[in-house]
């Protein structure tokens, strides 16, 4: 299990622990971010802190430094 | 009375394009009881339809989301049937705030829009099953073309909603933990409640169990290929849009692109409307008795003129924002503005009340309401009046005539334009600025999490863009030009009426050759007379009593100050032109000083780009915040800063 932010360009992988600050986890939840979920890491601008990343057909943006706080399991496809 | 029907679901999809297909022409902008948030309701057929802001969930996050969880849930007892849209690509978080309704047991139906995307990526929904499960008509449709529209029209003819399968009442039966036992009656209540009293816990495990149970549903009644999630043409386009370097280029592109449009498309009809009013005003001058000719061509001619020539501004400014959000571009602009924008306590999210507000302040400050944090609505809603908005343009206009000359700085620039973009500087350093000090101020160590959906991007829906366009600058002529109206009518009895009689203005007159009558009366008005009283205050920053007339009037809404200017310096027109040339020409009494000089004008400058002189601005924040708390530190604040830098502006170059 790894930080969302440690995931790798283009890499699919699912959801294992979301942040326990309840605002957070509320958050994404309601961006259809849960346990589970399969992510995948689209790509990643470090100049501007941010990542792009789909989730259900979703694209989302999100910074860097929140991702940290995502734990999810790579997958193969 | 006619039936009311709801139109719910998440932002972004399609819902107003439903709502326009549906209601045509025939619908009108209100709002909400005690808040400012826009309420459109349309009619179709005998009944009424209102077009709620898209929200999430009924654990609602913003004041928007609020605004219609409340609508949804005042329905729930009149059982106000509900038309549920959502996009067919994103239905597992859409049927989200679904299941949350049907636990409210109010008739729905099920739109899935965007019919034409679900082909596209090859998506399959069998509506049938899907109908079955739920309990309720499931239908698709394509807002962007009325394809389906005739099938959702027949079930509200025929009031063929139902009430679907309750979610919470079968599903929440298994938790274990106890406290979850009746979980369905504490949902309730919460979502009905202040959301401020409701426990996180309760709501993180409400969304998860729905995940569960929305998860299993789509399972069995929906096809996805494995890589749907690739929606490559968008993606194509986010590699060269958000790009650090050719994204930012482009995206100062569009904005210089904007702002040309809107100095200089508008210039032709802004000055149709400025002559027509002024070839009105001079006619109704000529009406008996003198007082109404007065009235009509000083006081409530040029007051309605002075709303309606912002037309133009206004409506270019609402119809690149219009097709900037239906294209799906406006979220990458925030995309590209978070970097910077965090470092003032704000995110990407602010960007589009940031830019509103070089426009007005007022829609700006409305539209913080789809900000998530609290804590950066609050420094928007406190720093958007710093923004340059289109009402600071006239005064910058005349006063930057004033002192600059019409030269070319290495034969390109000119430095008249190089003057205004340091004010349009100023004004967005400024409200960086005080955003980052209310935030801190307010919160100093909290941050937290940002995430923002960005949408596909979509061939704008022209219909719906000229149709927000059209809404939206009427909302705010009806809005702002109520006050601006009461205020030049104030103004005018203040300046045509006297504590003195006529013949002691005559006397007055007869004794001061070297000015004219008009400035005489003006001297000795009401107007005259308050500011004078002011004018040791104003004093020490250049100002005399007949600016400090313009100064006090313009406190209203800062656009007044030109036709004051014009009035109080005796100017039949109140064409720019002829403005400045008489300005230029007046001498401080007693030397041959111009009045006008660069220290003062600089002064003048300084002060109207921080002061808070917009009464609908702090109106609209007394509501927006709740409390006249916040308004009144704005006021304050903004007018000690405009004070200061006016007083060392003038000091410093006299």
């Amino acid at each position: 299990m790894i930080s969302l932010n440690m995931l790798k360009k283009g890499t699919l992988a699912r959801v294992e622990l979301l942040p326990s600050d309840a605002e957070a986890r509320q958050l994404l939840l309601t961006h259809g971010i849960h346990p589970g979920k399969r992510i995948r890491l689209l790509q990643s601008f470090p100049s501007q802190d941010l990542s792009l990343i789909t989730c259900n057909g979703r694209k989302l943006a999100i910074r860097r430094a929140d991702m940290a706080s995502i734990q999810v399991e790579p997958m193969n496809e | 009375m006619s039936k009311t029907i709801l139109l719910a679901g998440n932002p972004n999809v399609g819902k107003s394009s439903l709502f326009n297909l549906l209601t045509g022409l025939k619908q009108h902008t209100g709002n909400y009881e005690g808040v400012t948030v826009e309420k459109k309701t349309g009619r179709y057929q005998d009944y009424s339809i209102i077009d709620l802001p898209g929200l999430k969930s009924l654990w609602a996050a913003t004041i928007d989301e609020q605004i219609s969880a409340r609508a949804i849930l005042q329905g729930k007892d009149t059982s106000q049937p509900i038309i549920f849209v959502v996009s067919g690509t994103k239905l597992e978080e859409e049927l989200l705030l679904f299941t949350q309704i049907a636990d409210l047991q109010i008739p729905m139906i099920l739109v899935i829009n965007f019919k034409d995307e679900l082909a596209a990526n090859n998506i399959t929904i069998d509506t049938d099953l899907l109908s079955g499960r739920l309990n309720c008509p499931v239908l698709l449709c394509n807002s962007r073309n009325g394809d389906g529209l005739e099938d959702i029209k027949e079930i509200i003819h025929n009031n063929n909603f139902a009430i679907p399968t309750a979610f919470a009442r079968s599903h929440y039966d298994d938790f274990s933990s106890g406290n979850y036992g009746n979980a369905y009656e504490p949902l309730v209540r919460a979502w009905v409640g202040d959301p401020a009293d409701t426990k996180p816990d309760l709501a993180i495990r409400d969304l998860e169990k729905r995940y569960l149970v929305i998860g299993q549903l789509l399972t069995d009644t929906m096809e996805i290929p494995a890589l749907v999630e690739q929606q490559e043409r968008s993606d194509r386009l986010d590699k060269i849009l958000l790009h650090p370097f050719f994204g930012t280029l482009i995206f100062l592109a569009i904005l210089f692109v904007i702002f040309q449009s809107i100095f200089s498309f508008t210039a032709y009809p802004m000055d149709l409307i400025d002559g027509t009013f002024a070839w009105i005003s001079g006619k109704a001058s000529n009406i008996q008795p003198t007082w109404l000719g007065d009235l009509l061509s000083n006081g409530l001619i040029p007051g309605l003129g002075g709303i309606l020539i912002f037309i133009p501004q206004i409506a270019i400014l609402f119809f690149f924002f219009g097709l900037l959000e239906s294209t799906g571009y406006m979220t990458r602009i925030s995309f590209l503005s978070d970097n910077v924008l965090k470092r003032f306590g704000l995110s990407g999210s602010s960007v589009v009340p940031i830019v509103s507000g070089l426009a007005c302040a007022i829609p700006a400050i409305m539209s913080v309401r789809t900000v998530e944090r609290e804590r950066e609505r609050l420094a928007l809603i406190m720093a958007i009046p710093f923004m340059t908005c289109s009402a600071r343009l006239p005064v910058y206009t005349i006063l930057i005539a004033l002192i600059f000359p019409d030269e070319y700085l290495f034969g390109i620039f000119s430095y008249k334009g190089l003057a205004l973009f340091a004010l349009y500087l100023l004004g967005t350093f400024s409200t960086l600025g005080a955003a980052w000090l209310i935030s801190r101020w307010k919160e100093p160590s909290a941050d937290p999490i940002w995430i923002m959906e960005m949408p596909l991007y979509r061939s704008p829906h022209w219909r719906r863009v000229f149709s927000d366009m059209f809404i939206k600058t009427k909302s705010f002529v009806v809005g702002a030009g109520k006050i601006i109206l009461l205020f030049s009518l104030i103004l005018w009895f203040l300046s045509a009426f006297s504590p003195h009689d006529q013949d002691f203005i005559d006397q007055k007159a007869a004794q001061q050759t070297e000015v004219d009558a008009s400035s005489v009366a003006l001297e000795y008005s009401y107007a005259g007379y308050i500011g004078k009283t002011i004018e040791p205050i104003i004093a020490p920053l250049g100002y005399d009593w007949k600016i400090g007339i313009a100064l006090l009037s313009s406190f209203a809404a800062r656009e007044i100050f030109v036709g004051t200017l014009a009035t109080i310096y005796s100017i039949g027109s109140e064409e720019e032109g002829s403005v400045i040339t008489r300005l230029k020409s007046e001498v401080k009494p007693g030397t041959n000083l111009p009045r006008f000089d660069i220290a003062t004008c600089f002064s003048l400058l300084l002060f109207y780009a921080f002061a808070l002189q917009c009464m609908s601005t702090v109106a609209i924040v007394r509501r927006e915040t709740g409390s006249w708390k916040w308004p009144l530190i704005q006021f304050g604040a903004m007018l000690l800063v405009a004070y200061i830098s006016a007083l060392a502006g003038y000091q410093l170059l006299s």
